[in-house]
């Protein structure tokens, strides 16, 4: 549908500056056509609870140029009547994997022959692969090597790398903006953002050092080999951090006897330790969410956030006393698999007769975002640990059913996963100077039911 | 804990060494003295019969020679009773007694030969008269157990012993009671109320269909062996021969099976092979107790003393007795292991808290395990003629307070010098505050 | 564990039983049983006695005693009421592993308790009412336990039980001294004989010395110097500090004398006591030194043979050592002995001939002591919390079992409302060819 409208405006030549840019980020393919665009007649929410019933966005060099109620058309744009239509900021899903490696996923056989340690490991994490090697008899051929799970300064945005399919999918679903969030590991790097256009056309990433995550895994043959060693290690690693800003302080300062460790691992803690840089921590259950805030407070780390967030509603208390803001995942648990519920199966030994999942069971569930706004706990809005793309609005919509009222449901796409991943400046709402990330939509409701999308522009870029 | 259990079982080697030297000079006491006995004044308590008070038992010659009241013979010992309780010498039918000493070493855990097609291994003949598992058992009243071979499909002849005796052969009650055989695929006994087991359960079908068939074509060609033999065509073998007993029925086959469908199957081979079947562990036999007690089909018990798996009721190990007892089910208890035989007793009177009549778990710790292994000529009650195999206490040998005052084995009264015993009555005596560091 | 959605689903009903059964929903937190054998454990037994607990505290115990108008009455005729039993030794309820077994010291290791583990009901169901979560034997220093009460069902937080002591994990002999669980058996961990173990606390206590003199260097100094740096702080060393200090207690895995005496020598030489020895399957051995040094023991009723160390196990050990002044409770380490811990208290009474209450105290206010909640529960005393077990006979009769649960004054357990194999057989037919 895009494709088709593309080739049906022959006026969509080029502006020099947006051939120039394209080239720089692609410098190795042929130039593409670029044009700029007036949405007119359309009825803008530029932010959640903000709407201009008719009005003009006039998007500029992948930007939004102007927007409002009485705007005029410039000149050399294609004007885009959208009677009927609304247009939204583009959505962000605040956490994704989608083209990141991950410290669990083992990597093809190909790779064997990559040094230990994976993606340019380092000291931080010795002798990963070395440990996988041992395991294997001469006669079997050697693991897979695979991902170390503490490489603290590892950018995701810089690991970034999506099929152009994953991206179409997530375009297709009126996601323009992603949060980049590992699966696994300890400290398997740091939390980016990225722009879902088409990886020819510009560069994708938006967003390094968003967020420093912090997963509960463990080692492969060594220190933390399970759950509980991980959490103690996670506080030590915290505090050897926090020491290490000391010292360095103190180094910088001229103190005599400062000498920091310039452990890679240490360093690259440092901010996230100190406060300058969020902890993300991967935590989907009750008792996930209330181990997180016991580090939290004993780190006395301000405002962490957690990620991928599925029982949210068992752990309010938790998650206030905390300060956290929760990137809900919009993969829900079976009711069935929610803590407590084995009780209602087995809790006096109840053979066979799993109570059936109720209405209000899978309410509760799909609920979660709801009820933690309702609380007050500030919420973003994720299909980390499922699929996003198409699915993502529907999942939107479902919670909106549950719960959430449309407006906290956009700002939870929109403004408050841009707050979180740093990225204001550039994406969640439509104003003047923002990136064009738009979605449009027939009629007013961008997340009813069989309201389909018309357009989804990325960075000006129509789709 | 699984863990746990893991780690019991994989000690090294080098502590099967420590184990050995362990054992050196530490031989146990003799059985006891021969006798003759007189035990005056208990009130004898027998399965299934009303409680006999005030009565004699003469012991001579390894067997009850009398019951009644006043007994004389001038040359016993005599075992005052009067205000006591005398019951017949309880029966774990399940354990590794003789055959494995400690369990996490190898060289002193084995039960099992190689092959899958074992019914030549005698249990009986490998067993260590020495081994202190014996007088510990015995302390506490049970004076036989079942001496099982593991592993493969027919894991070879259990054996029904005294926990007392001098020789293998002294200690033999029956020498083969049984043939262990883990029907292909059943999943083993399991533990009582679960599903778990052994036994080629999570083997893949492609395996398990291949043993099958090699078992088919075994049982098939002893069968034929058997009427070969009969009509005296067919060469003696030394394999084939050790099924015979199992088709002329003079010994049964005990197949470990958990679930209801292996239940059913167990009595499903032997309806169709002509042999009796004894089904051990029995985890979900109470779904087919009507089943069984119209099959006539007896239960060896696994373990009372197991956690139930998620899916059944809290107590359905505790309660399964009970409800086999009214549907009319013969059964035994086992502990399966060995070094706890002598808490077959607990495992009984947990049963009797669920449902089970103290009379019934009585009977299944006595003359019902003597039955199903054809013994009950020899043990399982006191009788005249039986082996004095008997145990007197203070009280109801359930309750925890009651007190084993002594016990005999096969017409001797053993002695308190078991393992357990001496390090006790050793450490008892030890001077206090002596060490100063 | 987790159940799956294809799992088959009964009528409506029985999900109503089931929230009926939640916890949550029992907001009463009074109950009183009357006309009960009552097994005090501090104050003798009370025939046809009473028990009344308000606001989940004890308010009254005796023979003549009012039972406040509106409240929940069990009636006790022909039951034995008893303090709830307390496992000193458990590993259920627990998740994220409970062997940090990498490394051979690792107190900085918390164990994870999980609040809906269906075991808790079964435990719940043996009138166990309180535990002591332990980390694994796999490492000569493991990690932290937990001391949790069995509120099913709660947010695990409301689990733990406030006021318990904190302890650590140690462990000796065979199972320290294997390859670890987690590096491959060609890679030997330090250590691997009794010699590296006694070794190994030595060292780790000499290394935690230094930390807290490092400290106490920093402390003095900053006076003087504000420039001076904080030094790291160190989670494994500040637990071996807190232990020098007594704040977090020693419980030590343990079989043989020779082990037992060395953890006591070395912790005299550095300046802690063993608080409590777990298993300690040859404490009889040297059970007047674990009485001078104050140390306590935890051990089976009975277990022996399974390995070599535990050749000379005896039933008798739980009788020598409280005969020589000993504190001792008997354990389960096992998610089906703690079903029957009772019955593991009563072996004690079979073999050794302990008293009575001896041997209850075993199960009660000795694995209070332990775990350091004998001020709160442990025993039918005024002011106590309501925790409380009713059998249906004495506990170390034949045919006892447990009827009721009451942890606060709550209900948890209730024999007649419960799903039983009786109940379910009722429902299936009788069993025979269909």
């Amino acid at each position: 549908m895009v494709r088709r409208l593309l080739l049906a405006i022959p006026l969509a030549l080029p502006a020099a500056l947006s051939v120039a840019a394209a080239q720089a980020n692609n410098p190795g393919g042929p130039p593409l056509a670029r044009s700029d665009y007036a949405l007119t007649n359309v009825r803008i929410v530029t932010a959640p609870g903000r709407v201009v019933e008719r009005g003009t966005v006039v998007v500029r060099d992948g930007r939004i140029a102007a927007v409002g109620a009485n705007v005029p058309v410039p000149a050399g744009v294609v004007r885009m009547d959208l009677t009927g239509h609304t247009v939204f900021p583009g959505l962000i899903d605040a956490a994704t994997s989608i083209g990141l490696p991950s410290p669990t996923r083992q990597l093809p056989a190909a790779a064997e022959d990559a040094p230990a340690g994976g993606r340019g490991g380092r000291g931080a994490a010795p002798a990963q692969g070395g440990r996988g090697q041992a395991l294997g008899r001469a006669s079997t051929p050697a693991p897979p090597v695979v991902l170390p799970e503490l490489e603290a300064d590892a950018e995701a945005a810089d690991m970034f790398t999506p099929t152009e399919a994953e991206l179409k999918a997530l375009r297709a679903g009126g996601v323009t903006t992603v949060g980049l969030v590992f699966q696994g590991g300890i400290f398997p790097g740091r939390v980016g953002a990225a722009l879902t256009g088409s990886q020819s056309n510009s560069r994708l990433a938006l967003r390094a050092s968003a967020g420093q995550e912090v997963s509960f895994g463990t080692r492969r043959g060594g220190y933390p080999g399970t759950g509980i060693g991980s959490v103690a290690f996670i506080r030590q690693t915290f505090l050897d951090a926090q020491y290490e800003a000391r010292v360095d302080k103190a180094f910088k300062a001229g103190t005599p006897g400062a000498r920091p460790s310039n452990d890679p691992l240490r360093r690259a803690l440092v901010p996230a330790a100190t406060n300058t840089m969020p902890a993300w921590f991967v935590a989907s259950t009750e008792r996930q969410l209330i181990r997180v805030a016991e580090i939290a407070g004993e780190m006395e780390l301000r405002n962490p956030v957690v990620v991928g967030t599925q029982e949210g509603w068992r752990a309010i208390p938790a998650l206030k006393k905390m300060g956290a803001t929760a990137v809900v995942s919009l993969d829900w648990p079976s009711p069935d698999d929610v803590t407590g519920r084995i009780f209602l199966a087995y809790g006096d030994g109840r053979p066979g007769t799993a109570p059936p999942v109720t209405a209000a069971d899978t309410a509760e569930v799909r609920g979660n975002a709801a009820a933690l706004a309702k609380a007050g706990v500030p919420v973003a809005l994720a299909s980390f640990g499922g699929e996003s793309g198409t699915t993502f609005r529907d999942r939107v919509r479902a919670t909106i059913a549950a719960g959430m009222s449309p407006d906290d449901a956009l700002r939870a796409v929109t403004v408050t996963p841009a707050a979180l991943l740093g990225i204001t400046a550039a994406v969640g709402t439509i104003e003047v100077g923002k990136l064009a990330n738009l979605v449009v939509v027939t009629g007013n409701d961008l997340f009813a039911s069989g309201t389909p999308i018309k357009h989804v522009f990325v960075e000006g870029r129509l789709y | 804990m699984r863990a746990t259990h893991r780690l019991l079982t994989t000690l090294f080697a080098a502590a099967a060494i420590v184990a050995i030297t362990a054992r050196v000079g530490s031989a146990q006491a003799a059985p006891g003295d021969d006798g003759p006995y007189l035990i005056r004044g208990g009130t004898v308590m027998n399965p299934g019969e009303a409680p006999m008070p005030n009565t004699d038992i003469l012991i001579r010659n390894n067997r009850i020679a009398a019951i009644g009241s006043g007994a004389q013979a001038p040359n016993a010992k005599v075992i005052d009773a009067s205000g006591k309780f005398i019951y017949p010498g309880m029966i774990d039918a399940n354990t590794g007694i003789g055959l494995s000493e400690i369990g996490g070493i190898q060289t002193m855990g084995l039960r099992s030969e190689m092959g899958q097609f074992n019914p030549h291994m005698k249990a009986l003949v490998a067993l260590n008269v020495e081994s202190e598992i014996l007088g510990v058992t015995r302390m506490n009243g049970v004076t036989s157990v079942v001496t099982s071979p593991t592993g493969g499909v027919i894991s070879g002849q259990a054996t029904l012993i005294n926990t007392a005796g001098w020789t293998w052969e002294d200690l033999a009650v029956v020498r083969t009671a049984g043939m262990m055989i883990n029907l292909p695929g059943s999943g083993g006994g399991g533990r009582g109320g679960g599903r778990g087991g052994r036994g080629g359960g999570g083997a893949n079908p492609a395996a398990l269909a291949a043993l099958q068939a090699d078992f088919d074509q075994f049982m098939t060609e002893a069968k034929a062996y058997d009427a070969g033999r009969t009509d005296g065509t067919a060469k003696l073998d030394l394999i084939y021969e050790a099924m015979r007993p199992l088709f002329k029925r003079e010994i049964p086959a005990i197949i470990p099976a958990g679930n209801e469908q292996a239940i059913r199957n167990a009595v499903a081979f032997g309806e169709k092979w002509g042999i009796r079947v004894v089904i051990s562990g029995g985890g979900e036999a109470w779904k087919v107790r009507q089943f069984l007690a119209e099959k006539q089909v007896p239960v060896i018990l696994g373990s009372i003393e197991s956690a139930p798996s998620d899916d059944v009721p809290y107590d359905a190990i505790y309660a399964q007795p009970g409800l086999l007892y009214e549907a009319g089910v013969k059964f035994a208890f086992s502990t399966g292991n060995g070094s706890n035989a002598r808490h077959v007793v607990f495992h009984a009177a947990l049963a009797t808290a669920y449902g089970l009549p103290p009379e019934g778990a009585l009977k299944a710790l006595t003359i019902w395990p003597a039955e199903i292994l054809g013994a009950e000529k020899q043990i399982g009650s006191i009788a005249q003629g039986k082996l004095a195999n008997l145990f007197i206490t203070d009280g109801d040998p359930f309750d925890l307070r009651t007190q084993v005052a002594e016990v005999f084995v096969k017409g001797r009264q053993v002695p308190d010098d078991d393992r357990h015993h001496r390090l006790y009555l050793k450490y008892k005596a030890r001077p206090t505050n002596v060490i100063v560091p | 564990m987790r159940f799956s959605n294809r799992r088959s689903r009964a009528a409506l009903a029985a999900a109503t039983l089931a929230m009926a059964a939640m916890p949550g929903t029992l907001a009463a937190q009074d109950v009183a049983i009357r006309n009960a054998t009552i097994l005090t454990i501090t104050n003798g037994d009370i025939q046809n006695g009473t028990v009344v607990v308000r606001n989940g505290k004890i308010t009254a115990v005796g023979a003549n005693v009012s039972i406040p108008a509106g409240i929940r009455v069990i009636d006790g005729t022909g039951k034995f009421v008893m303090p709830g039993l307390i496992d000193a030794h458990s590993h259920a309820a627990l998740e994220g592993g409970i062997n940090e077994g990498s490394e051979s010291v690792t107190p900085e290791v918390v164990v994870q308790v999980r609040n809906d583990d269906p075991t808790i009901y079964r435990v719940l169901a043996g009138g166990v009412t309180a535990a002591l979560l332990l980390h694994g034997s796999a490492n000569t220093i493991g990690g932290q336990g937990r001391v949790i009460k069995m509120r099913w069902g709660q947010p695990v937080d409301s689990m733990y039980f406030q006021g318990a002591f904190r302890i650590v994990k140690f462990a000796l002999g065979e199972n320290v001294t294997r390859a670890s669980s987690t590096a491959p058996a060609d890679q030997r961990r330090f250590p691997m004989s009794r010699m590296g173990v006694e070794f190994t606390v030595q060292y780790w206590f000499n290394k935690a010395k230094e930390y807290d003199k490092e400290w106490a260097d920093y402390r003095a100094a900053v006076r003087t110097n504000p420039n001076a740096i904080m030094p790291r702080r160190d989670l494994r060393l500040e637990a071996l500090s807190d232990m020098l200090k007594g704040e977090l207690k020693v419980h030590s895995h343990s079989y043989r004398a020779d082990e037992i005496l060395m953890l006591i020598r070395v912790a005299e030489e550095n300046g802690f006591r063993v608080h409590t020895f777990q298993h300690v399957l040859e404490g009889y051995k040297v059970a007047d030194e674990m009485a001078r040094h104050g140390a306590m023991a935890s051990t089976f009723a009975d277990m022996w043979a399974y390995k070599v160390e535990a050749y000379d196990a005896i039933p008798f050990n739980m009788a020598l050592m409280a005969e020589r002044g000993v504190v001792v409770s008997v354990n389960s380490d096992s998610p089906e002995r703690i079903r029957r811990l009772y019955q593991e208290a009563g072996i004690g009474v079979r073999y050794g001939n302990m008293p009575v209450n001896e041997a209850l105290k075993m199960v009660t206010l000795n694995p209070a002591r332990q775990l350091g909640v004998d001020k709160m529960v442990g025993s039918l005393e005024v002011g106590k919390d309501g925790d409380i077990a009713v059998f249906s006979m004495h506990p170390f009769a034949g045919q006892s079992m447990v009827e009721y649960t009451i942890v606060d004054g709550k209900v948890l357990f209730d024999r007649s409302q419960a799903n039983t194999l009786r109940k379910q057989a009722a429902t299936q037919g009788p069993g025979g060819n269909d």
